[in-house]
């Protein structure tokens, strides 16, 4: 971003804080504060200048103003001397952050492959997926859930109600753990017994190559074909293990079901073949289930697994039911972020400085249809040409724009500044030739 | 059977005799501040000797057993002996101001009291065990709900909240919340596993404030008392150090040697020592590391006995695991990248520069020692 770019987007920033209305957090004045600016090491290097603090909302308001940073942040945390250095600053307690990003669903050279609208789009199922467990499981109201666009590829979630304000950081760790099913144990939430289960029984079968009784549908000693002999084994009503009917036993009741109606019911019989055998299947077990998934009886056997009776499942199924179900972005392994009560958060309301999106709060009942192309958007519509550094491409508002490097466009105002903002374009200079 | 004594000095004041089994309850607290014994008289009085005598058993019980006994109740008097022997433990302990001593002595008070509520929820001998739940909740500031499902037996809900402050001590992966029913912000529990929830409660709060601060002059009054308790506190400590690393072993001395294990271990091993509870991913890592180095399962399991939660069975299991028994993978102990990433990383010195695992770090130093022996021998020679 040359010196002539960064002032006109600095410009358009002051702009946007003189009108904006900034969400001001509750106890703002307890809160430590961060801010990058447009100044001259901005973007090659992002200094932080923080443990600041504000006594009141319009030093606040007015700092923005004044200085229409990159970034702006606040602690997680509350402090009894928020400016002071972070030994001496006091811990009073902690928002509960979660933050979800694209980098932590996908791996680096995925990344690549996708379109920012398509990370936006995987980041989202994931965030619904974060936000039903902590309605459904751990009992937030919707109301205390503030969720907020992050300005770029994901979505942040505050909560500040006075009990998650106390949670340390092992604690914090644990909800962590749990909606990332990390340390999920099978025998946990495999419990109890139900004694009606006649599907316990298994029929016998008889090895065609040596005889060998099993019940199996190769032979586990010579790996032959095995047919149907009269007898059966285990007896009516023998033992079966029940899935708990809450927290993560209830959620693979219902991952199970959706599985089966999803990926076997729902797909061709090639797909559902291939979907069972990549979860360590035989080809003839693969077949066999697929085959049953068409039986009149399949429909009871639904039932039953959303009552969490189940037969016997290997542990490769309940791998991939686990996977569909965890909510896979809260965190990475090496950055605890949510466990990490001394973090800043992006502002809600602030302007990210590499989109140069708003850091948007939305409405749980209406983020469906939240498109942060569309709606986080603050940047008008008039037309700035600029001159392309690289190849890029960006559908905002609807439109598409493509550039391509040293090319020179015209496009509106929002999209230019998107453009300068991911370094891809600088303004174009008034008098240069071309 | 709810048995109502009354205290005959004090005005009047109805104590249940099971009050003084839980001596650190508010209850209990409140009765002897209105009994009106004054510290002066705790510490001095020739009739509470009694009392003393009990409160210094506590402690040697505690060092000894790792449990605190409950007497069985045959007198009023008892009943005010064994409330009053609790306030002169704390005082004791505070006097020696040994952290160890600290954490084993409410550990043991805790874990004893633990034992005397599943008893007694058991045979219901304190009236109900719901209102033993309902006191106990109340105590500890947690709010509770019965349930029953059609068919099961009735269990207790808390809040999440609670529930993680409670159980921050609890290693075993089925206390993981990941691994409990959790509907709508309540966590599903048995009536036992509450009451265990109960002993971490009293376990903090025990400990909570020990040592006080207690004046000179006082600690010098009960001199006759601490005597006996250090003397334990040494033959214990003594124990432990000969038994427990099984390092001294002459001619295995340099296969397993203390003194070149790589500074995150030794932490661990002086936390373990020390009876601070120590994350699982340490345990993990510094249990491999011992079984890489050579050390035998029954020596591991002797230097996890001076943890809080200690559980012989469960340590038997876990180590065994790690070192592949039952047809398990035998673990290797993790690189300095994971032990980093876990926060296990401490006090990296030069030789940390130039390996990237512990057990690297290890041999490096064993080398360098023995160089530096034999440059030592030689050295001699020629002088």
């Amino acid at each position: 971003m040359n010196e002539k770019t960064k002032l006109f987007v600095r410009r358009k920033f002051e702009e946007y804080y003189r009108r904006a209305r900034i969400s001001i957090p509750k106890d703002f004045w307890m809160h430590e504060w961060g801010f990058v600016f447009l100044d001259h090491y901005f973007p090659e290097k992002l200094v932080m200048r923080r443990h600041k603090s504000f006594a009141t909302e319009k030093e606040l308001v007015n700092y923005l103003r004044e200085n229409a940073p990159a970034h702006a942040y606040h602690s997680a945390a509350i402090y009894k001397y928020p400016a002071a250095d972070m030994a001496t600053k006091g811990w009073l307690g902690a928002d509960l952050i979660f933050d979800l990003d694209a980098d932590h669903i996908v791996s680096e050279e995925e990344l690549q492959r996708y379109s920012y609208e398509d990370l936006l789009g995987l980041v989202k199922k994931e965030t619904v997926k974060l936000i039903d467990f902590l309605i459904n499981d751990f009992g937030f109201h919707e109301e205390d859930i503030e969720l907020v666009f992050s300005g770029s590829r994901g979505y942040h979630i505050h909560i500040k109600t006075d009990e998650v304000r106390g949670l340390g950081s092992r604690e914090r760790r644990e909800i962590v753990d749990y909606v990332m099913a990390t340390g999920l144990d099978m025998k946990a939430v495999l419990v109890g017994k139900t004694a009606t289960a006649d599907y316990a029984v298994r029929e016998l079968r008889r090895c065609t190559e040596c005889n060998k009784i099993t019940t199996k549908m190769i032979c586990p000693a010579c790996g032959r074909d095995t047919i149907k002999v009269e007898g059966k084994m285990g007896k009516e009503g023998r033992d079966v293990r029940l899935l708990a009917s809450e927290g993560w036993g209830k959620r693979l009741r219902k991952g199970l079901r959706d599985f089966f109606i999803t990926e076997i019911i729902g797909r061709s019989d090639e797909e559902g073949i291939k979907q069972l055998r990549g979860m360590g299947m035989t080809k003839e077990m693969a077949k066999k289930i697929v085959n049953m998934t068409k039986e009149e009886g399949m429909a009871k056997r639904i039932e039953r697994m959303e009552e969490g009776k189940l037969g016997f499942f290997p542990m490769p199924v309940w791998a991939k039911i686990i996977e569909r179900e965890k909510v896979k972005s809260a965190d990475s392994p090496d950055a605890p972020v949510t466990a990490d009560i001394k973090r800043l958060i992006r502002l809600p309301t602030s302007l990210h400085g590499k989109s140069s999106l708003e850091v948007k709060p939305v409405r749980i009942e209406t983020f469906d249809d939240f498109d942060p192309l569309e709606d986080a958007v603050v940047f008008g519509d008039s037309a700035v040409e600029i001159t392309a550094v690289r190849n890029s491409t960006i559908k905002m508002k609807g439109e598409r724009y493509k550039v391509e490097a040293r090319e020179i466009a015209s496009v509106p105002e929002h999209a230019a500044i998107y453009f300068m903002c991911r370094g891809v374009a600088e303004i174009k200079e008034k008098n240069s030739p071309g | 059977m709810v048995d109502i004594i009354m205290d005959w000095h004090a005005e009047s004041i109805p104590i249940p005799t099971h009050t003084c089994f839980y001596p650190f309850l508010s209850v209990a607290s409140e009765y002897v501040e209105e009994s009106g014994v004054t510290l002066e008289n705790l510490i001095s009085s020739a009739v509470l000797e009694r009392a003393r005598l009990r409160g210094k058993g506590r402690i040697l019980e505690a060092i000894r057993d790792g449990k605190v006994k409950k007497p069985v109740i045959l007198s009023k008097a008892q009943v005010e002996t064994e409330l009053l022997s609790y306030p002169f433990a704390r005082i004791l302990v505070s006097c020696i101001g040994d952290k160890y001593l600290v954490r084993r002595y409410a550990l043991s008070e805790a874990k004893s009291a633990y034992e005397k509520l599943l008893e007694d929820s058991s045979t219901g001998s304190t009236g109900s065990d719901t209102d033993i739940i309902n006191d106990m909740s109340e105590e500890f500031g947690i709010r509770v709900d019965f349930f029953r499902l059609p068919a099961e037996r009735e269990q207790v809900q808390m809040p999440f909240f609670d529930y993680l402050r409670f159980t921050a001590n609890l290693r075993d992966k089925r206390w993981k919340l990941v691994n409990r029913g959790l509907e709508k912000g309540m966590v599903k529990l048995r009536r036992h596993e509450f009451l265990r929830i109960i002993q971490e409660a009293m376990y903090e709060r025990i400990k909570k404030d020990l040592p006080l601060d207690v004046p000179s002059d006082i600690c010098g009054a009960i001199k006759g008392y601490v005597g006996d308790i250090k003397k334990e506190l040494e033959e214990k400590r003594k124990k432990f150090s000969d038994a427990s690393f099984g390092f001294e072993s002459g001619s295995e001395f340099l296969v397993k040697d203390p003194s070149c294990f790589p500074p995150c271990i030794s932490y661990i091993l002086s936390n373990l020592k020390e009876g601070v509870n120590v994350p699982h991913s340490a345990r993990f890592a510094v249990t491999a590391f011992l079984l890489n180095v050579g050390l035998t399962e029954d020596e591991i399991i002797e230097i996890y006995k001076n943890s809080p939660d200690f559980d012989e069975e469960q340590t038997r299991y876990q180590v065994g695991h790690i070192a592949g028994d039952k047809g398990s993978v035998r673990y290797t102990s993790p690189s300095c990248a994971t032990m980093h990433t876990y926060g296990n990383c401490v006090g990296k010195d030069e030789i940390c520069e130039k390996v990237s695992h512990p057990l690297s770090y290890y041999k490096l130093k064993l080398k360098l020692k023995r160089k530096k022996e034999q440059q030592d021998k030689s050295n001699k020679k020629e002088s």
